[in-house]
């Protein structure tokens, strides 16, 4: 089930778009996909949000759950 | 009772007029000894021979307010403090214009000045905002946040 996927910042610039849908289980899962659909935003650092909570260790998701792709920030 | 979420995101620059408002409206708080404020300013930098003619800030908006909201929590509950407010820009903010204003209130100066200068730090560390610096040819690239 494809679940949506906010970015922002650098990384909307990138992909874009603000928005993707993509078919992913887990946090390993989305960041494989991200490598191979977008080489680019792979050299970049991202943090992932679930529910707009940084998650460092590999997390199922759901589809009702909020999924962000963070860069750095440089807020202030 | 905890209260609800604060909004600090401004459309825009945050004018002068806004920030003395702010300062008339603790008036009648007659407990407090002493404000700290920090203004952010955005500054025209030289990159590479080109100079930074404004910022334009974006945030994951309703992430920023949770994250805001847990520092919000963390420096009343550390420093006593009286009131405390944030106001950050969103949106195109040229050089020389404030893009943030931080104001912390408690009975005595020590507490004011080590509130706002900590929730200064944090902020800058942990709420999702971006700033692109765009430069006067049109062309940009991406902020980088410094150590103080």
């Amino acid at each position: 089930m494809a679940i949506k996927i906010q970015l922002y910042g650098q990384l909307k610039q990138m992909a874009g778009v603000s928005e993707l849908a993509l078919d992913v289980k887990d946090t390993d899962g989305l960041k494989k996909e991200i490598a191979m659909r977008f080489p680019e935003i792979e050299k970049l650092t991202y943090l992932i949000a679930v529910d707009r909570t940084i998650v460092q260790v590999n997390t199922p998701i759901r589809a009702i759950q909020e999924l962000a792709l963070l860069p750095p920030y440089s807020g202030g | 009772m905890k209260q609800k979420i604060q909004n600090i995101f401004v459309t825009g620059a945050i004018s002068p007029s806004f920030i003395t408002e702010k300062i008339a409206a603790h008036q009648p708080k007659t407990g407090i000894g002493g404000h700290s404020i920090f203004l952010g300013q955005v500054r025209s930098d030289i990159i590479e021979n080109k100079k930074v003619i404004a910022v334009e800030y974006t945030s994951y908006e309703a992430m920023a307010l949770e994250q805001m909201d847990v520092i919000r929590e963390a420096m009343i509950e550390k420093y006593s403090l009286i009131c405390m407010h944030v106001y950050h820009s969103l949106g195109k903010i040229r050089s020389g214009e404030i893009c943030l204003f931080v104001f912390t209130s408690a009975p005595h100066r020590k507490a004011a000045i080590d509130a706002c200068s900590e929730t200064v730090e944090r902020l800058k560390a942990e709420l999702p905002i971006w700033g692109k610096e765009i430069f006067g040819d049109g062309s940009f690239q991406w902020k980088k946040n410094l150590p103080a």
